[in-house]
């Protein structure tokens, strides 16, 4: 524990306010299915550095993008399942990397979110595992897990500052494979009982370390939603099936035996 | 011959095989949907399940009626539309056409479990019912058709077109058993919920979730009572001409007295008794409603008279030799009762 010492007191002390990390710019409207431009500002830059933006496409061919005070606009791809938005801040001794994965609509692709996941990008990296997949997606009161590597090894007992975007807080600790668990807070104020009713939040996860005399940084954000369980009763939908399961053998016990076909 | 060798013995490895794969398979395959065998499979394999190894044609066939079918007539360019579900039916095609009809007796999840809550309902000693009357079957057979034009593809395409409210976009997912079963056997009770957001989502989730407690009772008592009505039965009736697997029968006039082969049919099916009894020839009688099992082969006495056929090769033909076999394996099998429920509290009715 003693040698990340530094490091937590590096991570304390700059928390999310040194990281560079991506938020999405508030959109006007939508179209609804993920074909519209969208727009993300890269926050935290340090004026020093300069910035360099790449966006992984989900069959890894990798772009270039240009950034307008600090915002870039991400056009559809016409490629399916999830793209990554990368940001980097580099000096001799400072590395900074921001990412976001960001699902689009489009053909299918031949690889695999894994394929995108596994992409090394250097440095201090925190990697979803998994990504929400068909179905699913961030939400509040569950259980998530992340990887956090450091030049593609594990770093081990290491903490990540979680953040959310509601005044939420919590650090969490690395287990000895560089895993760590994250339960999702429930700090939306309102929420309205429908599925895409209230507006997502971002959770935002940051983490530092000091190796060889290099800083380096990493921050991966991503919207999350308020808890279904708030308008999804379990024990509601338990009793109905038990209300179900008494019907049948209410009707089971009322089906007529027709024990040999006849010819009519 | 051990009495346990036969082939229903062996379609429920098969089944049991194929259940723990597909439920649990995203460690074998890959967990994202663009690692999943197909994203069409043609049984009921739920996306829902977070370790599940394929899913169901019938997923993508509603979200792409739903989210494709109004801005496609909005632009007028339905390629929008025909192209991903062109895709989808093509991925349905080439896995279909390997096992017919066989994906619902040998592949299927749900139809698995419910052969399965038979078999305990049979040992706990509860009464069987062998078969529905001609009357039920008959009144039984044309909902699968209303499941699959109404829930699959009109419900979504309505909503897509702005006559109902987004809820309706995937109403077959929203009452499917095994979306329930599935995510259940992973450990997860989040798909037993009743949804309170709305009344729509109300409405679905409490009849899914009734459905699916229904299934339970009711395949302890008569056998695969959801396949009955499962849209997917008959979105197999529709392509059963072009699978390699078919069930054929030369039938002769002992037939028309038989009936030990639509006795035999989980589905019910009469027709196997009553067509092709008097032909030289083999015909096809793979019915919309059949699921390939091969009972109806196993408990037909005379030689050769039904077959399963692959690529019209004969796989499996009725013998009078396995036929005695078969029958005194099932006879043994049904006197094993773990517990025996007084039938005296049940009150079948009788029908003449």
């Amino acid at each position: 524990m003693s040698k990340y010492l530094p490091s937590l007191l590096l991570f304390v002390t700059t928390s999310s306010v040194a990281n560079i990390y991506w938020q999405p710019v508030e959109q006007t409207h939508s179209s609804g299915h993920g074909r519209q431009a969208k727009q993300f500002q890269l926050m935290g830059e340090q004026p020093e550095f300069s910035s360099v933006i790449e966006f992984i496409h989900s069959d890894l061919v990798s772009a270039p993008l240009d950034k307008k005070n600090s915002i870039v606009t991400l056009k559809p791809t016409g490629k399916d399942s999830y793209h990554a938005l990368v940001a980097r801040q580099k000096s001799d001794n400072f590395q900074s990397l921001a990412v976001r994965y960001i699902y689009n609509n489009g053909r299918p692709v031949s690889t695999s979110p894994s394929d995108l996941l596994a992409v090394e990008l250097g440095g201090l990296q925190i990697i979803p595992s998994p990504l929400p997949r068909e179905h699913w997606r961030y939400e509040s009161l569950k259980t998530y897990n992340f990887n956090v590597i450091l030049d593609g090894a594990p770093l081990a007992d290491h903490p990540l500052l979680a953040t959310t975007t509601l005044g939420s807080n919590k650090v969490v600790h690395t287990d000895d494979e560089g895993r760590v668990q994250l339960f999702t807070p429930e700090d939306f104020p309102e929420i309205v009982p429908l599925k895409r009713a209230t507006p997502a939040a971002e959770l935002q996860m940051f983490s530092a370390v000091e190796k060889d005399g290099v800083t380096y940084e990493a921050s991966l954000t991503t919207a999350y939603h308020a808890s279904e369980t708030s308008w999804k009763s379990v024990s509601l939908g338990a009793g109905v099936a038990l209300a179900g399961i008494v019907f049948g053998f209410v009707i089971n016990r009322r089906l007529p035996e027709h024990s040999r076909r006849k010819v009519k | 011959m051990n009495t346990l060798k036969n082939l229903t013995v062996l379609r429920r490895f098969v089944q049991l095989f194929m259940f723990v794969f597909l439920v649990y398979g995203s460690t074998v395959v890959g967990f994202y949907a663009a690692d999943k065998l197909s994203g069409a499979l043609p049984s009921l394999s739920c996306a829902y399940d977070s370790m599940n190894a394929d899913y169901c044609a019938l997923i993508p066939l509603q979200h792409q009626f739903h989210h494709r079918l109004g801005p496609a007539v909005d632009s007028g360019d339905y390629l929008k539309l025909l192209l991903p579900v062109g895709t989808t039916i093509v991925t349905f095609l080439m896995m279909f056409v390997l096992l017919n009809k066989a994906f619902c007796g040998w592949v299927c999840p749900l139809g698995f479990f419910q052969e399965v809550m038979g078999l305990i309902g049979q040992k706990l000693g509860l009464r069987q019912v062998k078969s529905l009357s001609h009357g039920a079957v008959d009144k039984v057979r044309p909902i699968k058709w209303l499941m699959l034009g109404g829930l699959v593809f009109g419900l979504p395409a309505l909503t897509s077109l702005g006559f109902l409210s987004d809820e309706w976009g995937d109403p077959f997912c929203q009452i499917c058993p095994s979306r329930i079963l599935t995510t259940l056997f992973t450990g997860s009770d989040e798909q037993l919920f009743v949804d309170i957001s709305t009344p729509s989502y109300m409405v679905l989730s409490i009849l899914g979730d009734f459905l699916f407690g229904l299934v339970i009772a009711m395949s302890m008592t008569l056998r695969q009572p959801f396949c009955r009505i499962c849209p997917l039965l008959a979105m197999h009736a529709v392509f059963r001409k072009m699978g390699f697997v078919r069930l054929v029968k030369k039938g002769s006039s002992r037939c028309d007295k038989c009936g030990l082969c639509a006795e035999a049919c989980p589905m019910d099916i009469k027709e196997l008794q009553t067509d092709h009894n008097a032909t030289d020839k083999a015909k096809d009688i793979t019915l919309p409603d059949c699921t390939l099992c091969g009972r109806c082969v196993e408990f037909c006495p005379d030689k050769d008279v039904l077959q399963i056929r692959y690529l019209n090769i004969p796989v499996f033909s009725a013998t009078p030799q396995y036929f005695k076999r078969r029958k005194k394996a099932q006879t043994q099998w049904e006197k094993v009762k773990l517990i025996g429920f007084d039938h005296s509290l049940a009150k079948p009715v009788k029908v003449k």
